[in-house]
């Protein structure tokens, strides 16, 4: 029987490229053109919010990892009991598959846009789902090696994409700074809660994560390069496409099209794309594996294969039949539906050292 | 069935049947999924039944839009024998520019792929409307480069489009040719993108250009001289046989056809757009000199008449500047830094002048720099007559200036006074 691992998976290194190399990729789709739809010009102040607010939950997660070994369920259990415990894992689970709309909705839009020429049939997308069903089998090292191969899928390819656009990017096209009003910006960090949620999905590696002396030096470093990384992708896609940026989707796939050198070798850029696709990738299913790994948890189920299986189905045909609304879909998840992902990434990290303070957890930290 | 059912329940619960199936499982996908491949169940669309839309041109006449898509053909055999691809141009008619498209389809069993399309030609009837009402199709389509040429012309763009020329097989490419980097490089026309024309157009200042492609008979443009000289009431004769009858056919059959003139493309004229539609056009020389402003020149020849002789310059580089300083008169701070030799003279010198390279004569310079300087003022009155922002003082405005933007952005056009300082220096 497959069981669930709850010894310590995840070394400081993985974490800092999780969070250096993985994460901002959810930003380069979709988030580039809510910003400039919420901010205009002002999208690297909105960003730059997003960023900062984000920031709680990590030094929260980093908190706690420092001060014991339990994992959330642990936790949980320990101050509240078993039941409370596995409920609790349930409503993770439950927000786990909320989170991974959004990005599936962008992966599957954009592998059409940017992968065909005409318009593909609705089983183009079908095989991903294979890749998903696979990777959520596994357990959180799986995560953790995902993050090892992120240094050189994301690094080579951003870089080169960065390199092809900077010289058709005018960055005058940002001034003036603040030209919008705050709130304006703050709608920006609203619309794109759902790019900029990886605290919810750091509490399922909460006692995974084998801390280290000095790690918060390495997480702020990889941190502090996660959003140079997302600023200097905004600079240059709003530099390139001003007033047209809140119309552009898919900003990665396109804004190196316009170096000169490829009107004479051909869209070799695509290669680039591709492998950041990949990087993609794991972060579209790194929801999928944590809803899987809640589940198991909250139902005490050991068949992970079997709820692999069913959940991607499910995923398979939730796509498959409302990838038809999109607009209504993504815009309920960027606008209404946003306040859940303040509660789950920001609120919710945010109370957990709370539970520190319970004499049961006390009891059992390091 | 029970053993089946355990043979299942194994897969699933069971560690050590898990690992041993999990090859089994993977090449039962591997396998099925070649399957999908080579039997086109992936349903990639086939080659046969894709029309490559290498150009398109837009016209609207009436309330209609009308469509011309010129369409790449793969030819085995050419006209004279030898491998090739033909164009074929299909016209279409539809209330939206995608409805027209996909008439392509009806008309001719081909799916219309646009990805390859390089060049949108608009007609001089859509352009007198707001040309974005046949433009937006290709700012929302995810299958069309929004860095493929936009220009205008004279007349119809299908006429255009069927215009023979000797220069290549497709007139799309002929054109493209015309409007290439390197031309925008030496200052003889003022290229633009749908990107970039498109992001003017949903700016402050909602202005841009297009250039206009012309198709000139090949006889005068040989026996065409000097710089500056402007053709004007050129009509898009003849050579534009079949458009009426819905296709006409170029590519190889141009070069071994008798039918119609064959022509040669320029295009030296600029069409200035305000919200969408022509208010204006540069002629050669005032391109010259917007492109001057706006681009950084290599390599561009420059006429000037000297004392009865004519010198032509090859400006080796330019560097512009333009400045927007706002108070009580604003002004527009134009400078122009050149670099130039000596490429010709039209009557021969001696051997003195002509040594090492040979110098520009100080005066010549001067004259340079007097002419360039009244052109560009007179460029500068031209624009703010058509109240038209060519020096993109309102996005100047806008980004250096923005304390002010509000008060002065509608009436900065009209209040705006120039000073242009242009500064020739020899090289050899």
């Amino acid at each position: 029987m497959t069981k669930i691992d709850e010894a310590p998976a995840i070394n400081t290194r993985q974490l800092c490229f999780l969070l250096a190399f993985l994460f901002p990729v959810a930003r380069f789709l979709e988030a580039p053109r809510l910003f400039a739809v919420a901010a205009k010009g002002d999208l690297l102040v909105s960003a730059l919010v997003a960023s900062l607010v984000e920031i709680l939950p990590v030094a929260a997660f980093l908190f706690i990892s420092s001060k014991t070994d339990k994992t959330l369920f642990q936790l949980v259990e320990a101050a509240f009991g078993k039941w409370v415990a596995r409920i609790f894992s349930l409503i993770l689970c439950a927000y786990f598959l909320f989170a991974a709309v959004p990005p599936l909705f962008d992966a599957e839009k954009f592998s059409y846009a940017a992968f065909f020429d005409t318009a593909p049939t609705v089983f183009s997308f079908a095989p991903f789902f294979i890749f998903s069903a696979f990777l959520c089998t596994k357990n959180v090292k799986a995560i953790g090696r995902s993050a090892d191969l992120c240094l050189f899928l994301f690094l080579f390819p951003f870089l080169g994409l960065i390199v092809m656009s900077v010289g058709e990017s005018d960055f005058s096209s940002l001034l003036p700074i603040f030209s919008q009003p705050f709130t304006h910006s703050l709608q920006g960090v609203v619309s794109t809660k759902a790019h900029f949620s990886c605290g919810a999905l750091l509490l399922p590696l909460l006692g995974r994560y084998r801390y280290e002396k000095g790690a918060v030096k390495k997480v702020s470093i990889a941190y502090g390069a996660s959003v140079l990384f997302t600023l200097l992708f905004l600079a240059v896609f709003y530099g390139i496409y001003t007033t047209l940026a809140a119309r552009e989707h898919y900003a990665f796939a396109k804004i190196a099209q316009y170096f000169p050198a490829l009107t004479v070798v051909g869209r070799w850029d695509m290669l680039l794309v591709y492998l950041l696709t990949v990087v993609y990738a794991f972060y579209v299913c790194l929801p999928l594996q944590l809803a899987v790994d809640c589940f198991c948890q909250g139902t005490l189920l050991q068949q992970k294969t079997l709820f692999s299986a069913l959940l991607n189905l499910a995923a398979f045909l939730f796509v498959l039949f409302l990838n038809q609304h999109y607009d209504a879909v993504y815009g309920l998840f960027t606008s209404t539906l946003s306040p859940v992902f303040f509660l789950f990434s920001d609120l919710l990290p945010l109370f957990l050292p709370l539970l520190l303070l319970h004499k049961r957890v006390k009891a059992g930290a390091r | 069935m029970k053993k089946l059912i355990d043979k299942i329940k194994a897969f699933f619960c069971d560690d050590n049947a898990k690992a041993k199936n999990a090859v089994r499982y993977f090449l039962i996908l591997v396998a099925g999924l070649l399957f999908l491949f080579f039997s086109n169940d992936f349903d990639l669309v086939n080659v046969q039944q894709t029309a490559i839309v290498m150009a398109i041109g837009i016209d609207q006449e009436t309330q209609d839009f009308s469509v011309t898509a010129q369409i790449a053909v793969p030819d085995a055999a050419g006209a004279q024998g030898e491998s090739g691809t033909k164009t074929v141009n299909v016209v279409t008619q539809g209330k939206t520019v995608a409805q027209a498209l996909d008439k392509i389809n009806e008309k001719t069993g081909w799916y219309p792929k646009l990805v390859f399309c390089k060049l949108i030609v608009l007609g001089e009837s859509i352009a007198q409307k707001n040309v974005f009402d046949g433009l937006e199709y290709f700012l929302r389509d995810e299958y069309i480069s929004d860095n493929c040429l936009l220009s205008t012309c004279e007349g119809k763009a299908e006429e255009l489009l069927s215009t023979k020329t000797p220069i290549d097989s497709s007139g799309a490419l002929a054109i493209e040719k015309v409007l290439s980097s390197h031309a925008e490089r030496v200052g003889t026309c003022m290229p633009n993108t749908l990107r970039t024309f498109a992001a003017s157009y949903f700016g402050e200042a909602r202005c841009g250009f297009l250039p206009v492609v012309k198709a000139e008979p090949l006889a005068k443009k040989e026996q065409e001289g000097g710089q500056g000289q402007q053709e004007k009431g050129q009509g898009q004769g003849g050579g534009q046989k079949g458009g009426k009858q819905g296709e006409s056919q170029g590519g190889k059959g141009c070069e071994s056809g008798g039918e119609g003139e064959e022509k040669v493309f320029s295009a030296g004229e600029t069409a200035l757009f305000k919200d969408g539609k022509k208010v204006g056009t540069l002629d050669k020389q005032e391109t010259f000199c917007y492109a001057l402003i706006k681009n950084k020149l290599r390599l561009a020849a420059y006429s000037l008449p000297y004392d009865d002789d004519t010198y032509t310059m090859s400006i080796k580089r330019t560097t512009p500047k333009v400045k927007l300083s706002i108070g009580e008169d604003s002004q527009l701070q134009v400078s122009i830094a050149i670099t130039a030799g000596v490429a010709d003279v039209s009557k021969a010198q001696g051997e003195e002048d002509t040594a090492d390279a040979g110098d520009f004569p100080h005066e010549v310079l001067a004259v340079a720099e007097r002419r360039l300087t009244e052109e560009i003022h007179a460029l500068f009155e031209k624009c703010q007559a058509l109240d038209f922002d060519l020096f993109d003082a309102i996005d100047k405005l806008q980004k250096y200036e923005n304390e002010h933007f509000a008060d002065k952005k509608d009436t900065l056009l009209e209040e705006l006074k120039v000073s242009v300082e242009v500064k020739v220096g020899g090289v050899r």
